[in-house]
């Protein structure tokens, strides 16, 4: 049974790819005896004799009709889209170029702007040296502060803790 | 059913191509571009199908192939390589804008309709601005209920004639996992197609 099966499936794809071969050979087939008309003669009975391959067969027709007359987007002449690329790609190759041409500029530059940055950091950090450092004033809402975050007072036996907020309020 | 979306160039000019392009040959890259253009629009057609995220992504991702260009080491096809870079940048762009990838007739404007449109009339005998409109406003109301990869797959398959090698490359699946996934896919737009009586 198993190997029937089996049999019936190699068949079915045999068939299908014949069906291929033979739809894209004979674009100008309407019905399935068109395009199995040079196919061998058991291909043929195959066909006559299995649902699912006659309805491939049909599918493969009724698709190429629904198909008809579409548009393709290749069919579009475009003889200036090969000229626009070289185009975009010369673009593509001077902005590429900047970003390398201002780091090849900066090796020129480089041991006066090292000097420029010593200067900088050096002026910087005699001023910092040499500012009047401000004296903090002691502000009277330090002497309340303690008072604000003074421990609450401990609870008057052990067993307080285990009682309620509820149960107190009573 | 020929490529709308053109034949894939071959892998082995291309090759040569990607080697000169490497050593900093800008013409061939360029030729690179011009090659595989239509099939890049085609790819982020199928995730996208707003026009004005189209030109911009397509631009991205040639942008992008030529400043990695030089860490391709063609063990892959450039074109396997150029659409995967394109099905991750579209959907980047998808997850980052959080927009809806469908388009339907209200979101463009008659000026963008027309543009879209305007090469399949040129020369061509077949249906009408207003018909093309229609049929594709249909289309993306069917495939709605698709997963993302299986939406892509048929507008690949059935709108830009790609193989399912081809489709297998750019989604990076396997060969038969694309010929279950869009037998399954074709299935549902078809019942979706009968429930909503077109």
């Amino acid at each position: 049974m198993w190997n029937l099966l089996k049999k019936s499936d190699e068949e079915c794809r045999q068939l299908q790819d014949l069906l291929e071969e033979s739809a894209t050979a004979r674009p100008e087939a309407v019905c399935i005896e068109e395009l199995s008309g040079d196919w061998p003669l058991v291909r043929r009975k195959h066909l006559a004799d299995c649902g699912s391959c006659q309805e491939a067969a049909q599918d493969v027709l009724a698709t190429r009709e629904i198909f008809q007359g579409v548009a393709s987007q290749a069919e579009e002449a475009r003889p200036w889209f090969a000229t626009q690329v070289m185009e975009a790609i010369r673009t593509r190759e001077r902005e590429l170029a900047l970003p390398a041409s201002l780091w090849s500029a900066f090796p020129r530059f480089a041991s006066r702007l090292a000097w420029v940055a010593t200067a900088v950091l050096l002026a910087g950090s005699a001023w910092l040296y040499e500012r009047p450092v401000a004296t903090p004033n002691k502000t009277p809402a330090a002497s309340t502060q303690e008072y604000l975050f003074e421990a609450p007072a401990p609870p008057m036996n052990q067993d307080d803790v285990l009682i309620s907020m509820a149960e107190k309020n009573q | 059913m020929p490529g709308r979306a053109g034949k894939p160039a071959s892998p082995t000019d291309d090759r040569e191509l990607v080697r000169r392009a490497q050593g900093d040959d800008r013409e061939a890259f360029e030729e690179l571009v011009r090659r595989h253009q239509h099939r890049v629009f085609a790819v982020a057609g199928g995730i996208l199908r707003r026009r004005e995220d189209l030109e911009d992504i397509a631009q991205q991702v040639f942008v992008k192939a030529f400043f990695s260009l030089k860490r391709f080491d063609q063990r892959a096809a450039f074109s396997t390589w150029l659409y995967k870079i394109t099905v991750n940048e579209c959907w980047d762009l998808l997850r980052k804008k959080k927009v809806r990838p469908l388009l339907y007739e209200s979101d463009l404007s008659e000026e963008q309709a027309r543009q879209v449109l305007s090469s399949g009339e040129k020369g061509s005998d077949g249906p009408d601005i207003s018909d093309r409109l229609a049929a594709r406003e249909r289309v993306e109301r069917l495939l709605a209920g698709l997963d993302e990869r299986d939406r892509l797959m048929l507008i690949l398959k059935e709108v830009e004639g790609f193989s399912i090698e081809e489709i297998a490359e750019v989604l990076d699946l396997n060969g038969n996992t694309v010929k279950v996934r869009l037998f399954r896919a074709r299935r549902r737009v078809v019942m979706q197609a009968k429930k909503s009586g077109d």
